[in-house]
C-alpha cells in the first residue's frame, strides 16, 4: 500500500483553505498608512542630480561634462527634467597635431516617463526626450599651412571662434533606490543633432553637451540622485 | 533547497542595481569608436574651362599650353595639349595670382597672355585628423594680351562662374577664346 500512497497527490490529503485574493494587511492602521504612502498626488517631489560619468571624462579624458539636473515629479510616472552643464575638451590629434579647446555651458529641457509597473517601489524605468542647446567659443590650432609651390607658410591659430548647437535626445535609464531620499541610475542616449552654426574653416570637433560633433551621437550619465 | 553561491548574492538587491549601474556606465565610457573622415581629393585647385569666345562651347585647345605664375620660374601646367580644362593652384599666403598663359603651336608660333585672379584665403580644416589646408573665394578675374604675342588665339574674356575654390574640382572660370589676325 505505501507505494500507491506515495502517488496519490500530496494536495488530496491536505485540508483546502478558502483562497484569498488581494494584499492582506495586519491591522487597519496598516493599511491606512500603506494607502497615505500609495497616496498619488500630481506634485510628488523635487530631486537634484549630478553625472559622476561626464565629471569623470572631463577629468581623465579629451573631452566631458560637469553636470547637474533638478527634476520634478508628477505623481511618480511623469519626471519633468532641466539639465545644466559645462562641456569641456581640450584635444590634440595625435595624427594632424591639430589642437582643439572649449569650455561652454549647455542646456536641456525635457521629460522622462516611468514605465515601470510599481511606481511607488523608488526603482524607476525612464524613457524621455530632450531639447539640448549651447553656444560656444572654441580655439582651433595646429602646424602652419605650407605652400609647396611659393614656399610660405599660413599660420592656423585661430580662438573665440563662435558656435551654437541644437539638439535632441532619446533617453533611456534606470533609478535605483539605494537609501531613503538617496538613488543611482544611469541613463543611456541618443542624440541627433538638429542645427549647428559652423565657422567657414571648419566646424567644431566637440559640442559641449552633445559630445563629438556628428550628425548623431551616443552618450550616456551615472546619476547620483537626492530627492529634495 | 540549494543555495547560489554567488558573490553578487551577497549583496543587497538595491547594491547589485547600482553595481550593473556602474559597469553599464563603464562599457559606455570605454566603448567609443572612431573613423578619420578626411578627404581623399585634398587638392584646392582652380578650375578652369576652355570656351569658344563665338560659339560659347567648350573648346578642345588644339595647341600647347604652358602656365606660370609671373615673378617665379615655376610650372603650373606643363605643355597640355588636346584639354578642355586646367587646373591652377592659387597663392594660400597672398590674395593675389598672375598667370601667364604661354600658347604655342608646331608651326612655332607663340603668345603669352595673362591672368589676373584676386581671392580671399581662408585656412581650412575638414575635420581634427585631417590637415589644415586654404580654401578661397574668388573676388575677381582680369586678362589681358601681351603685345608681343604671334598666336592666333587669345582670351576673349573670362568669366568667374564659381568662386569657392575648394576641395570640389568644379569650374570656377571659364576662358573664351577667340581667333584674332597673327
Amino acid at each position: 500500500m505505501m507505494p500507491l500512497w506515495a502517488q496519490t497527490p500530496s494536495d488530496s490529503t491536505r485540508e483546502t483553505k478558502p483562497r484569498i485574493r488581494g494584499v492582506q494587511y495586519a491591522s487597519p492602521e496598516d493599511e491606512a498608512a500603506r494607502l497615505k504612502q500609495h497616496a498619488d498626488p500630481l506634485f510628488a517631489g523635487v530631486s537634484v542630480s549630478g553625472d559622476v560619468c561626464g565629471a569623470v571624462m572631463a577629468a581623465f579624458c579629451s573631452y566631458g561634462q560637469y553636470e547637474g539636473a533638478v527634476r520634478v515629479n508628477l505623481k511618480n510616472r511623469y519626471f519633468p527634467i532641466a539639465e545644466v552643464g559645462l562641456g569641456r575638451s581640450n584635444h590634440t590629434d595625435d595624427e594632424s597635431d591639430n589642437h582643439f579647446r572649449v569650455s561652454a555651458p549647455y542646456f536641456r529641457v525635457g521629460c522622462d516617463y516611468n514605465v515601470a509597473k510599481d511606481k511607488f517601489s523608488g526603482n524607476r524605468i525612464f524613457v524621455g526626450l530632450r531639447y539640448g542647446f549651447t553656444s560656444f567659443k572654441y580655439d582651433m590650432s595646429g602646424p602652419p599651412i605650407h605652400d609647396a609651390i611659393w614656399g610660405t607658410e599660413v599660420p592656423f591659430h585661430f580662438t573665440g571662434i563662435s558656435g551654437n548647437a541644437h539638439w535632441g535626445e532619446l533617453v533611456v535609464g534606470l533609478e535605483a533606490k539605494v537609501w531613503k531620499f538617496f538613488h543611482l541610475g544611469w541613463t543611456a542616449r541618443y542624440r541627433l543633432r538638429l542645427s549647428e552654426k559652423q565657422a567657414p574653416m571648419g566646424r567644431a570637433w566637440y559640442l559641449p553637451g552633445f559630445g563629438k560633433n556628428d550628425n548623431s551621437a551616443f552618450g550616456g550619465t551615472f546619476n547620483i540622485i537626492f530627492d529634495i | 533547497m540549494r543555495k547560489k553561491s554567488n558573490i553578487a548574492c551577497l549583496l543587497p538587491a538595491q547594491w547589485r542595481k547600482a553595481c550593473l549601474a556602474c559597469m553599464v556606465s563603464a562599457f559606455m565610457l570605454v566603448s567609443g569608436c572612431s573613423n578619420i573622415e578626411c578627404p581623399l581629393d585634398n587638392i584646392v585647385v582652380m578650375t578652369c574651362g576652355l570656351y569658344s569666345a563665338e560659339s560659347h562651347e567648350p573648346l578642345k585647345l588644339q595647341a600647347t599650353l604652358n602656365v606660370k605664375p609671373a615673378g617665379r620660374d615655376t610650372v603650373l601646367l606643363n605643355q597640355a595639349s588636346d584639354i578642355k580644362d586646367f587646373l591652377l593652384p592659387l597663392r594660400q599666403a597672398a590674395p593675389a595670382d598672375t598667370f601667364l598663359l604661354h600658347f604655342s603651336d608646331n608651326a612655332g608660333r607663340m603668345g603669352t597672355d595673362t591672368l589676373f585672379v584676386e581671392h580671399v584665403n581662408t585656412p581650412h580644416y575638414e575635420s581634427i585628423e585631417c590637415p589644415a589646408t586654404v580654401f578661397h573665394t574668388l573676388t575677381q578675374v582680369r586678362w589681358n594680351r601681351q603685345t608681343s604675342s604671334q598666336f592666333p588665339l587669345t582670351i576673349d574674356s573670362v568669366a568667374l562662374v564659381r568662386t569657392a575654390v575648394n576641395y570640389d574640382d568644379i569650374e570656377n572660370i571659364r576662358i573664351y577664346l577667340r581667333t584674332v589676325a597673327p
